[in-house]
């Protein structure tokens, strides 16, 4: 609305405003390209710190340990962009990634289900989740943040009566191999959620549907009104995030080859951080998966930097919020300042 | 009160472009000041000149003769302008009493605030206008006239001497406006100068002591009303002829649309009507009369309690919007911004909104097929962007409708229901948009026309259709369909 005025204001004569508007394009898709950008150069400078202050870290076996550190993050984080495109939000998918891990490896180890059948039972579980969720939000007009707090709740509880307090283990190695295996040198835990990665990004660049989830993000009203069915679409944000906690469930149980009722407490703050770093609005209609995917990576440096130069543990979580904080504001003063080019 | 505001030969710039060129003019004490143009013309960053927020780059504003600066709001407070914008300014979750007293309630000692003299500030100030509304009502439960009446009664409150207006009937009703309208003539003659910012034409000579058109951010003339005439204004503005009157009326083919007994409690009850290809059928009524509401069960937002939905002859349910389009009807909502367009979304991604399901194959869109079609209605309608890309929310009222309407043909629909097509778009892009209606209908597409500007409706209708309290009252056609006549249906007088 105030770009209109603005428009207005600018634009002398019909002639003008043609030439102002040019360059508030070009300016545009410069400001995009520089919100991850300028991510990257972060990200960057940070490595590079880190590199000097710690021999260990550019070695290849750092380097792939942090990504593999940082799968489980990234796979709730492409399902909650998804999510928060819409302006919504997601904070059972902890509760949700340790229910659907326990369920599926509790009917492998207890009830001697193969593991195919344990892995699609945890996806199945995950899917439900986010249909549980989406259907009360969409049909009752429940914020989602108490929606998704309740089901948090409703998991946990769920996770803690299932598994009696104890850890589900052994782990079938087949199981294990979603984790610690190789193909052509590479682990599959990368393999598998880089080509999610694409997936979910190919979804929101190209598709009809990526196209109506920045539509219902963006006004749900005036997308309603041009025939997208938006609780559809919503709903089904809350079941790709559901079903991405299953996956990362998975996956986590795989690596620490057991499942457990604390598995993923308190990640879905992280979650959030990372994709809202990443350039997605928490209002909706704004964000992408790149940019997700880089804000994850700078979350889980901060560990890795916590890790490497021997800081006790107890200062993880405080540095965390230390530097999500400092990159969120980085983020609105890169905002502000690209949205002062525009309008001069 | 002050003698005369005037505005000396002011130039401004925005980084290279000029907004405005050469403005001048003077309001007088005691008088209304019209100032005309399209959007774009200027008048906003003039608005923003004498409210504080930039400075001229050249020329200087004087009052009663002294040149000055205006250096920020504050200072132009201080000088006694006081600006209603378009937009209200007010917070809808406080009182009516305390919105007038926001920023300055008195206080009664030990940080407390002094209600009582709040409340009597509101009073007073509301009294001075006439305006029954009760200081303690909270202002989200007020119509929109009554908001407004609220921020003219703020300045009032304040010492204000000249009151700046910002095309304020835009989302009133024919009463409110015509309240608002003897208010201003009141006002005036407590000795306010009033600058007035409209483009509709009945406003401004029932207003105006004097008026200013101008176009491209330069005054085009400035006269008194007696040497101005609306004609004359309307082609100062657009800088060529427009013709609003509609060539072939009349003539239409089979029916495609009947409504017979729908209702919908609360809202509708007994609508009746008909709608045959090739025709527009206006509908008229009062703001709040249910007109938006019929569109919205068309369109189905909105479910229907009773009666019947009858097209090409077979009776229909109509579940949601989507099944409306997959009907053949389509809809222009009457709020651009908040119903008819995602405003971070390209131009491109919101004209092919509703035909993305034609644009794909296995869920994946056809980039290159999407961006011809968006390209060629971009000719057609003449929309002007930078590019397809742009986001819509750059562009101006005219060129956001001509995007929604883009869609509209796209989806190639039988019915179209268009809700006040040509609110808040400058009088060059609303021929546009009337000379495109029309050839659409001469196409052979049926049309429901809502508009409050009645003598839009009565020039572009082939039958009027008079809504009154939920419920269709008169039908109009032809020599009767006078604005008198309706007038007389949608008030029930």
């Amino acid at each position: 609305m105030q770009r209109v005025h603005e428009q207005e204001a600018g634009a002398g004569s019909a002639r003008a405003g043609q030439r102002n508007g040019k360059s508030k394009i070009s300016q545009k898709s410069l400001g995009r390209y520089m919100g991850s950008l300028g991510l990257f150069l972060v990200i960057l400078v940070f490595g590079i710190v880190l590199s000097i202050l710690s021999p260990v870290f550019l070695s290849t076996t750092n380097i792939v340990n942090l990504l593999i550190q940082s799968t489980i993050l990234a796979a709730l984080a492409i399902g909650s962009t998804f999510v928060i495109m819409t302006g919504g939000i997601d904070l059972s998918v902890g509760s949700v990634l340790a229910v659907s891990s326990a369920v599926g490896l509790g009917l492998i180890e207890h009830h001697g289900m193969p593991v195919i059948v344990g892995v699609l039972v945890s996806l199945i579980i995950g899917i439900a989740f986010g249909i549980f969720n989406g259907f009360i939000i969409t049909r009752f007009q429940v914020p989602a943040l108490i929606v998704t707090l309740a089901s948090m709740g409703i998991g946990r509880g769920i996770i803690l009566i299932y598994t009696n307090g104890a850890n589900i283990s052994p782990v079938p190695d087949s199981y294990v191999y979603l984790a610690n295996g190789r193909i052509l040198g590479i682990p599959v835990i990368l393999l598998l959620v880089g080509l999610l990665a694409v997936i979910a990004h190919i979804i929101l660049s190209n598709t009809v549907y990526g196209r109506s989830v920045y539509a219902s993000g963006g006004n749900e009203l005036a997308a309603r009104l041009a025939g997208i069915r938006t609780k559809r679409v919503i709903t089904m944000t809350y079941v790709l995030s559901g079903l991405m906690a299953a996956v990362a469930g998975i996956l986590l149980s795989a690596r620490l080859e057991s499942a457990g009722p604390t598995a993923g407490n308190g990640i879905e703050l992280t979650v959030i951080a990372a994709v809202v770093i990443g350039g997605t609005s928490l209002f909706g209609g704004q964000g992408n998966i790149l940019g997700t995917l880089l804000g994850v990576l700078l979350i889980s440096l901060v560990s890795n930097a916590v890790n490497l130069l021997g800081v006790p543990p107890a200062w993880d979580q405080l540095v965390k919020g230390v530097v999500i904080l400092v990159a969120a504001l980085l983020d609105v003063y890169r905002r502000k300042y690209s949205k002062a080019g525009l309008s001069k | 009160m002050i003698e005369s505001l005037e505005v000396r030969n002011v130039v401004k710039r925005f980084s290279g472009v000029t907004a405005l060129k050469n403005m001048h003019f003077k309001l007088r004490g005691g008088s209304v000041h019209c100032l005309v143009g399209e959007n774009g013309a200027g008048k906003s960053t003039l608005i923003k000149i004498l409210a504080g927020h930039y400075m001229p780059d050249e020329g200087e504003i004087a009052l009663d003769g002294q040149p000055l600066r205006i250096a920020n709001p504050r200072e132009s407070q201080r000088l006694g302008i006081s600006i209603i914008h378009q937009e209200l300014l007010l917070v809808p979750e406080l009182s009516v009493a305390e919105n007038i007293s926001l920023g300055r309630l008195p206080k009664a000692g030990a940080g407390l605030i002094d209600w009582k003299s709040a409340q009597q500030r509101a009073a007073s100030a509301l009294a001075l206008l006439n305006a029954a509304i009760d200081p303690q009502s909270k202002v989200a439960e007020l119509s929109t006239g009554e908001q407004q009446l609220v921020e003219i009664a703020r300045s009032l409150s304040v010492d204000t001497k000249i009151l700046i207006l910002d095309e304020p009937t835009a989302s009133l009703s024919e009463s409110e406006t015509s309240r608002l309208l003897s208010i201003i003539k009141d006002l005036k003659k407590r000795g306010l100068a009033i600058l007035y910012v409209s483009h509709r034409m009945e406003e401004v000579f029932d207003l105006a002591d004097d008026i200013t058109v101008i176009r491209d951010g330069a005054v085009v003339q400035s006269a008194s009303k007696e040497e101005m005439n609306p004609d004359k204004v309307v082609r100062l503005m657009v800088g060529r002829d427009v013709s609003l009157e509609r060539k072939n009326k009349g003539v239409h083919g089979r029916k495609v649309l009947e409504v017979r007994g729908l209702g919908r409690s609360g809202a509708l009850r007994n609508v009746n009507f008909q709608l045959h290809e090739g025709e527009i059928v206006g509908f008229a009524g009062l703001v709040g009369s249910g007109r938006t509401e019929i569109a919205r069960c068309l369109f189905g937002v909105d479910r229907i309690d009773e009666g019947e939905i009858i097209l090409q002859n077979e009776t229909v349910r109509i579940r949601d919007p989507l099944d409306a389009i997959r009907k053949g009807i389509g809809l222009v909502p009457e709020d651009r911004k908040n119903q008819g367009l995602v405003l971070q979304g390209s131009v491109k991604n919101n004209a092919t909104l509703s035909v993305l399901g034609r644009l794909q194959r296995f869920g994946w869109i056809k980039g290159r097929q999407e961006t011809d079609l968006v390209q060629s209605y971009k000719e057609q309608l003449r929309i002007k962007t930078p590019s397809i890309d742009t986001p819509v929310s750059s562009l101006s009222g005219g060129n956001q409708q001509k995007v929604v309407l883009a869609r509209w043909l796209a989806v190639q629909p039988k019915i179209l229901i268009l809700d006040e097509p040509t609110r808040g778009v400058d009088v060059g892009a609303r021929a546009e948009i009337q000379s495109l209606i029309e050839e659409l209908v001469r196409q052979g597409l049926a049309i429901i026309l809502i508009s409050s500007d009645l003598l839009e409706l009565l020039s572009m209708s082939d039958r009027i259709v008079v809504v009154r309290d939920g419920s269709t009252v008169a039908e109009l056609a032809g020599p009767d369909a006078t604005k008198e006549e309706v007038l007389k249906y949608a008030t029930g007088s």
